[in-house]
């Protein structure tokens, strides 16, 4: 409320207004002479009022029609995809921005969604879109942003998704939060990293600012559109009409080289940081553009030096600003004018070099930076003594890893100081080769970038082996990174000569080579390959950092998966759980690929437990590190999907193994390689519950994808080919089943060998077909030739030991032999209790098939006891089961009733059974439940 | 008749009889259709349509009051509904700021940005802000102001909703707006 004197003041005001206003305009001065008095400030107030008092109402009707369209811009609920806008967040020259939520409500999360208007399409626009976004989508850092998807409207615009921060923009940050110039240079140094980790990845940001910087409530600065600006620039043929429609950028904290239409480099984004820095030590912009015509601008940014941050301070009326500048003069304003030079090739020479001399400073060492008289005036000098002056900037650059962990990391650390500033030069050139005038006029994909870098480093680097090695090796890793995994192993075999020749057979670098070769064959499923490599690259490690080493647990994860794949669990378990036990002693969080793998041998085993826990552990790990759209997260989320397909929750996988799928596709790309493990998956799953209409699309999908990928031959198309002849088997296309397996079969043999677990799992998809073909004899057979394969692979007690067991007896009730049946059903039903927990589908499922087979052999007591046990577990499950798994528990129940004569609930139970089948949607199911309807109306076999 | 609307119309008059339960009831009735066909119109109408608060006002009245209510009643619907609809804008520009990705999330072009500068109009949350400040001075004037550019009362119409005359809406209008300019333009400084 306003005070008694404030209402006074206000009464006293009004009067004076109303009084003035109803005089002729000359009279009010004569009138406010005499009325106001010597109270000044009075007068200037009632002055104001009546000079506004002429101004028409636009200023008051404008904000509230712009309020009013804006509520009305977007309708709530519109869809972009699968998303649903629920408002908007900015609007600017190509299109909005919006917030939005997933639609189909898969998992909650908000997201923000940058929408192009719809005039802004074009062919080479929405071509780009595709093949730049997956590159983007790979940039994975906790301080950028992620790019989560993209696409085109259904009225043909593009769209981009992105990460959604909940944040404030930087400097807005430090002003709220009165940070000192310690911690505004921390947190300037944090942004530094991602942009850092952006060009080692060769994505340049071109429009670093404040605003594309936001600061989280945990105080976590994330970087906003990173490569966005290149992604939306328009194409060619347009560019050459209007070339200022490519430059998407703020004046303020535009390079010389930008707004001249120079070729972009890692350098813009260099001086970009220096106007960032500038700001946040001076609270000021650099350069004030407001006003200027675009050619005032462009004269500014590329001729006017800006005064140095601390003299901005200094005249500042801030009380503490003159102790400020005093903090700033000096380094820090020689760092900023550094990063702020108009030629581009006299910045920085990266971003970490930038990094590094802040670091410098705020550790007391002289900087590199000088101010640039002296740089000039000490040219000479400067040519003699080029490394020394540099040695700071170097070795930072050394120490930072090039867009893969920790491997890269450790090399980079005795990396010599000239080559990591070379490789700087190089990835640079790689940019500027890749800008509009360099590539005359042609836009230039991701893809090509590499091919591009590839070729040029033989011909460029000829003379420096270090270097080429280098480079070969970052862009092997970057190709692997596309899914190109041929283009990746020849890289790697090079760089491999290489470094055998430049640092020996025996080196840590030879070792690297080794292991990204033996990385990518393993890729390409290549095992017998891969494995020699691995174990070579790590016994060299060992020899070098000893056997605590992050590189040394790295490699040894690397062999445990290796052997994973090639069925050899009991070897890759000990492997594994050493490199699980060294990665958390380090702390190292970088990847999670040694307890997914560790869980999939357990799972092996039968030990779901500790696999679920340990899978558990690994998606929390990823989530934390990369968020819920990150590689790694993905992998966890398949492997979690796993654990509940083996705890019999069919439903629950779907969900989960849906999931990876949608995010593997919009990270990945439709038909990158690592797609393959959800499609096949989810496909397997559905068939599984019977949907095996649902089925065919993913798994059709699925074999194009190992066939562009993998070729013929490989273990993948194996799987692939085997999931395929299950839909047609569910689809009673036994003929083209059968054949579909055998090709399975000898693909499998000839790459996975005859004893691996590829050949075991066709054999017994064989044995099934064959049985519900009702050949029960070859059915035997090939069910006999798995158990005895995964005996040998698993060990007596495995699971898959189980499964084989059952096929095999049902074989021989079926031909007549429940007797000789019994004693291979109590052992799988002894298995599976010992490996699942009591109610799951795999047990229950063994004791329908015990108690079936003691009422046939004449025993219908044992049978009701264990028969009653199953029914109970299959209608209790926490999950729903599905109807021909409640089905059959019903029906073999009453089957044993009706053999002890206790017809009515016999006949409810079997009547109940009936009415579920019908819910299940297989044709083909009516198969075999026909056949052991058969067989159970037949008398039960006398005992012998 | 609509049951909603003879609902609406019930509770005007029960409102104008001098009962508050009845507007508290009205209120949420009302909100819900402003927000509804605030979000909505655009769709429904042309794509050349400029939309105004008074036309959103306007609208919810048609839908949600009967024809041939007394003309007190319509004056206290209005009343009610410039309210509601400045709640609504505020609280949606509210959210956005909140939202928003800094101060400007958007790219501009070089051209753009010479052409729009920096003198860009208060927003509907400064002006909200300043509504209140006035209103803390000076409460008659403030709901002269939402009357007539949230409501889309005419002047006479407003001097009844506020049971003053027209002359005296025309002179805290005078006041209001000096006083609001003022405000908004020191806001930019």
């Amino acid at each position: 409320m306003a005070s008694a004197t404030d209402s006074d003041h206000w009464t006293r005001l009004e009067k004076l207004f109303y009084q003035a206003l109803d005089l002729e305009p000359t009279a009010r001065i004569a009138f406010l002479n005499q009325a106001c008095g010597d109270n000044a400030s009075l007068r200037k107030e009632v002055e104001s009022l009546l000079k506004s008092s002429d101004k028409t109402f636009s200023f008051l009707q404008k904000p509230i029609e712009e309020a009013v369209h804006h509520l009305n811009s977007i309708s709530h609920g519109q869809r972009v995809g699968p998303y649903q806008l629920t408002g908007l967040l900015g609007e600017g020259g190509m299109g909005k921005v919006y917030l939005a939520t997933r639609a189909d409500h898969l998992y909650e999360q908000e997201v923000a969604i940058k929408l192009m208007h719809a005039g802004a399409k074009s062919q080479g626009l929405l071509l780009r879109f595709t093949t730049e976004r997956q590159i983007l989508a790979n940039l994975n850092h906790p301080n950028i942003a992620r790019l989560l998807d993209g696409g085109v409207t259904e009225e043909e615009s593009p769209y981009l998704v992105m990460e959604y921060v909940k944040g404030v923009s930087i400097d807005r940050y430090c002003r709220e939060r009165s940070l000192g110039i310690k911690d505004r240079l921390q947190l300037f140094r944090t942004v530094c990293t991602a942009v850092e980790y952006a060009h080692k990845n060769l994505v340049v940001h071109r429009d670093i600012k404040p605003a594309n910087i936001l600061v989280t409530q945990e105080g976590m600065p994330k970087l906003l559109d990173f490569g966005i600006a290149k992604l939306l620039s328009l194409d060619p043929d347009e560019q050459a009409l209007t070339r200022t429609t490519d430059r998407m950028m703020t004046p303020e904290y535009a390079s010389p080289e930008q707004v001249r239409g120079d070729p972009i480099t890692t350098s813009t984004d260099v001086y970009a940081l220096g106007v960032l820095l500038y700001e946040l030590l001076a609270g000021k912009r650099p350069f004030r553009l407001g006003t200027k015509s675009p050619l005032e601008v462009v004269e500014v940014i590329c001729g006017q030096d800006p005064e140095p941050p601390s003299a901005v301070t200094r005249g500042g009326t801030e009380p503490d600003s003159h102790r400020i500048a005093k903090e700033i003069s000096g380094d820090l304003d020689n760092i900023v004018l550094m990063a702020m030079r108009k030629e581009p090739a006299r910045r920085y020479i990266s971003v970490s070099a930038l990094s590094a001399d802040i670091q410098a400073h705020a550790q007391g060492y002289p900087v590199s930076a000088r101010t640039d008289t002296w740089a000039y005036r000490s040219g000479k000098f400067m040519g003699r003594h080029r490394a020394a002056v540099t040695a700071t900037a170097c070795v930072a650059l050394a120490l930072v890893a090039f867009s893969i962990g920790m491997g890269l990391l450790a090399r980079r650390a005795t990396r010599e100081r000239l080559t990591a500033e070379r490789e700087a030069q190089f990835l640079n050139s790689i940019f500027q080769a890749s800008t509009p005038l360099q590539a005359r006029g042609k836009q230039v994909s991701a893809r090509e970038l590499l091919d591009n870098g590839a070729k040029r480093i033989d011909g460029e680097l000829a003379d420096e082996p270090v270097l080429q090695a280098s480079m070969l090796e970052n862009i092997g890793h970057a190709y692997i990174a596309l899914g190109v995994y041929d283009q990746a192993e020849s890289l790697f075999r090079r760089a491999y000569d290489l470094r055998t020749k430049t640092s020996g057979r025996n080196s840590a670098e030879a070792a690297d080579s080794l292991d990204g070769l033996a990385t990518t064959l393993r890729l390409e499923s290549k095992y017998q390959q891969a494995e020699p490599l691995f174990r070579q690259s790590l016994t060299l490690r060992k020899k070098q950092f000893g056997n605590d080493n992050a590189l040394v647990a790295q490699s040894m994860s690397n062999l445990g998966e290796c052997l994973y794949w090639e069925s050899r669990w009991a070897e890759a378990e000990p492997l594994l759980r050493k490199a699980l036990a060294t990665k958390r002693q380090l702390h190292d969080d970088s990847d999670n690929g040694t307890e997914n793998f560790l869980a999939l041998v357990l799972e092996r085993k039968g030990d779901y437990q500790e696999a679920a826990q340990l899978l558990r552990e690994a998606l929390e790990i990823s989530r934390r590190v990369e968020g819920t759209d990150g590689p790694e997260y993905v992998v966890a989320l398949h492997n979690l999907a796993g654990t509940l397909i083996d705890a019999g929750d069919l439903s629950g996988a779907e969900t989960m193994e849906r999931q990876s799928l949608e995010i593997r596709r919009r990270i990945l790309g439709e038909w990158h390689p690592e797609v393959y493990y959800s499609l096949n998956n989810l496909g397997w799953i559905l068939l599984q519950k019977g949907e095996w209409q649902a089925a065919e699309p993913f798994l059709r999908d699925n074999l194009t994808l190992v066939h562009k990928n993998f070729g013929e031959n490989s273990s993948k198309t194996a799987v692939a080919l085997k999931n395929w002849g299950l839909d047609l088997q569910e689809r009673g296309d036994y003929t083209k089943a059968e054949q579909t397996f055998k090709s399975a079969l000898d693909i499998a043999t000839t790459v996975a060998g005859e004893k691996s677990w590829y050949v075991a799992r066709i054999l017994s998809s064989l044995g099934q077909l064959e049985f519900d073909r009702g050949r029960y004899d070859k059915a035997e057979s090939y069910a006999g030739q798995a158990l005895d394969l995964s005996r040998q692979l698993g060990g007596e007690d495995s699971p898959d030991v189980a499964a084989a067991l059952i096929d095999v007896a049902e074989a021989r009730v079926f031909q007549g032999d429940p007797r000789g049946a019994e004693s291979m059903l109590r052992r799988a039903l002894e298995i599976r209790e010992k490996k699942f927990n009591p109610g799951n589908p795999a047990v229950v499922y063994a004791e329908v098939r015990f108690g079936e087979d003691l009422t046939l052999e004449g025993k219908p007591d044992s049978a009701e006891l264990i028969l009653r046990n199953a029914l109970r577990s299959a209608r209790s499950q926490p999950f729903r089961l599905l109807p021909w798994q409640i089905a059959e528990a019903e029906s073999a129940l009453g089957a044993c009733l009706a053999a002890k004569n206790r017809s009515p609930e016999a006949e409810k139970l079997l009547h109940e059974s009936e009415l579920d089948l019908k819910k299940d949607p297989r044709p083909a199911f009516r198969y075999p439940a026909n056949a052991r309807a058969t067989l159970f109306r037949a008398k039960p076999v006398p005992s012998k | 008749m609509s049951s909603e609307r003879q609902l609406v119309t019930q509770l005007l008059q029960q409102w104008s009889g001098g009962s508050k339960e009845a507007l508290d009831e009205l209120i949420p009735v009302v909100y819900e259709q402003l927000r509804k066909l605030a979000s909505n119109c655009l769709r429904a109408e042309r794509p050349d349509h400029t939309l105004r608060a008074t036309a959103l006002v306007h609208e919810a009245y048609l839908r949600l009051v009967d024809a041939d209510v007394a003309w007190e009643d319509r004056v206290h619907f209005y009343a009610v509904s410039a309210r509601l609809l400045r709640r609504i804008l505020v609280d949606h520009a509210r959210a956005h700021n909140r939202q928003k990705r800094g101060a400007g999330a958007e790219k501009i072009t070089l051209d753009e940005a010479i052409l729009v500068g920096h003198g860009a109009d208060a927003g509907i949350v400064d002006l909200d802000e300043a509504l209140q400040r006035l209103a803390k001075h000076d409460t008659r004037k403030s709901e002269v102001i939402e009357l007539l550019f949230f409501g889309g009362l005419t002047y006479d119409e407003t001097a009844a909703a506020l049971h003053i005359s027209a002359a005296t809406v025309h002179r805290e209008l005078a006041m209001a707006k000096a006083w609001l300019h003022n405000e908004l333009s020191s806001d930019r400084a």
